[in-house]
């Protein structure tokens, strides 16, 4: 057995410290390949000690969310925006953004919300929209995902109405934003990558949703004016997703997308 | 719990693995055991037992998701997204098989689905590092070394890395190598080999320098 074919063999070995022991007779008698080995076996051990930047509140976030399965934690110190934002951007970057929202401004809003408010939220939203966000993390089709936004959707844009007329206007119309967020960045973006005849099947009851989500929102406005400006929000979003929807799903018939 | 980060002074922390951290040597039949009852009881819904889980894998999966994205925030996140997409896949579990692997799956489908083709920028490596205490002397390297090691692991392509990693830091066989990144055995070995002779290659001039 020559040194070339030892070496090779070692290369390709499962446990190359460990040889067989017509590798290990070679091994014993041949200094040139006992060094070469010795070599392999020092590149191996020295992996392990190869540093990568360690990230010391990511884990103990999760663990804590995980846990409490209620309020996101803030990493200590780290309060901004951007980094809570970037923490959740693996669940999806619209619907992370939405729920860490809807939990920083439940609990940290800048206009306190009323207490009417806080009595009449209801109480199954956070839980909701974290179950929301493990599904959205778990699909792995684009029908599965705009399913998923699409309920979000409708989820924010019905608490917005639930609370039209007791929450500040500020909060609602941050929450407003949120689901034109949810719509524009979410759903009407994964649709154009839907398989086209998957379209029709998919994207016409949300088509219908949104009508109605938008005809809604302006009588609400009408109805309760301190909230006109957030749910004009909402029904513009709607009706943009309802337009733009309409025109792929046309598109897609005439067969030019 | 014992601490895998070494703490530089500065804004950043680094880590090894976390086998390679004195202290941190586990007895291989009793954490197989062990390992089995916590995925049946994270399984069963107990959420005590799937956090003993993300303890026990959370730094060598994010160590392996930095290898192949060479991005701290990338690897977090994904490291995250695929605890959570496990967390809620647990029902599909199959029970007595190798966890671990099912769990390195998901994290290179991940991997695949959303940072392959993003552009990477390689985090620099540090200034300084305090060469840890442990084995034969004669087998760590210097740190010179050691920052060749690591860009001439960064350069393989992901194809190799990916594998090379699995075998050299997770201790997969082949087999499991297979599973994880749906390709078959012999490609498995046959990239890992790979991986190898290029890194000999580089290091061989460097490495025999050092020689005492």
């Amino acid at each position: 057995m020559n040194c070339e074919m030892v070496q090779r063999r070692l290369l390709a070995s499962e446990k190359p410290d460990q040889p067989p022991s017509e590798l290990a007779d070679h091994l014993a008698t041949c200094g040139s390949c006992q060094d070469w080995h010795r070599r392999l076996l020092q590149v191996e051990l020295n992996i392990g000690l190869i540093p990568v930047p360690a990230v010391p509140f990511s884990r103990q976030s999760f663990l804590d969310r995980l846990n409490r399965n209620k309020a996101l934690p803030m990493p200590k110190g780290e309060l901004s925006s951007r980094r809570l934002l970037r923490w959740a951007y693996p669940l999806s970057g619209v619907a992370a953004a939405t729920l860490l929202f809807i939990i920083f401004w439940k609990g940290h809003s800048e206009r306190p919300v009323a207490e009417a408010a806080k009595k009449t939220a209801r109480p199954d939203l956070v839980s909701s929209l974290l179950a929301r966000d493990v599904k959205l993390a778990k699909a792995s089709t684009s029908q599965e995902r705009i399913s998923e936004l699409s309920k979000l959707a409708e989820d924010l844009q019905g608490e917005t109405r639930h609370l039209a007329r007791v929450a500040a206007p500020g909060d609602l119309l941050a929450l407003a934003n949120l689901y034109k967020r949810v719509v524009e960045d979410g759903i009407i973006k994964r649709a154009t990558a839907l398989p086209a005849k998957d379209r029709p099947k998919i994207l016409k009851p949300i088509v219908e949703g949104l009508a109605r989500v938008r005809l809604e929102a302006e009588d609400l406005a009408q109805e309760v004016p301190q909230a006109a400006a957030s749910l004009q929000v909402i029904a513009l979003a709607a009706r943009k997703g309802n337009d733009d929807l309409t025109g792929l799903l046309a598109a897609t018939k005439g067969g030019t997308q | 719990m014992v601490s895998d980060t070494l703490a530089l002074g500065n804004d950043w922390a680094w880590s090894h693995h976390p086998s390679r951290v004195q202290g941190a040597v586990l007895a291989p039949e009793r954490a197989v055991e062990s390992e089995q009852t916590l995925v049946e009881k994270a399984r069963a819904g107990d959420k005590q037992a799937f956090t003993d889980l993300v303890e026990r894998y959370w730094t060598r999966l994010y160590r392996w998701l930095y290898h192949l994205t060479h991005n701290q925030h990338g690897a977090e996140d994904l490291a995250q997204e695929t605890f959570l997409k496990a967390y809620g896949a647990l029902a599909s579990f199959r029970p007595g098989s190798n966890f671990r692997a099912w769990l390195y799956r998901i994290a290179y489908n991940n991997f695949v689905n959303h940072w392959r083709e993003e552009s990477r920028s390689r985090q620099p490596f540090p200034e300084q590092l305090a060469a840890p205490e442990q084995g034969p002397t004669e087998q760590v390297m210097s740190q010179e070394t050691l920052r060749l090691l690591a860009r001439a692991v960064g350069r393989l392509p992901p194809e190799f890395r990916a594998p090379f990693l699995l075998r050299v830091e997770e201790e997969l066989s082949f087999r499991q190598i297979a599973a994880v990144l749906k390709i078959t055995e012999e490609t498995a070995r046959w990239r890992v080999f790979k991986a190898r002779q290029k890194l000999m290659n580089v290091l061989a001039p460097q490495l025999d320098r050092e020689k005492p």
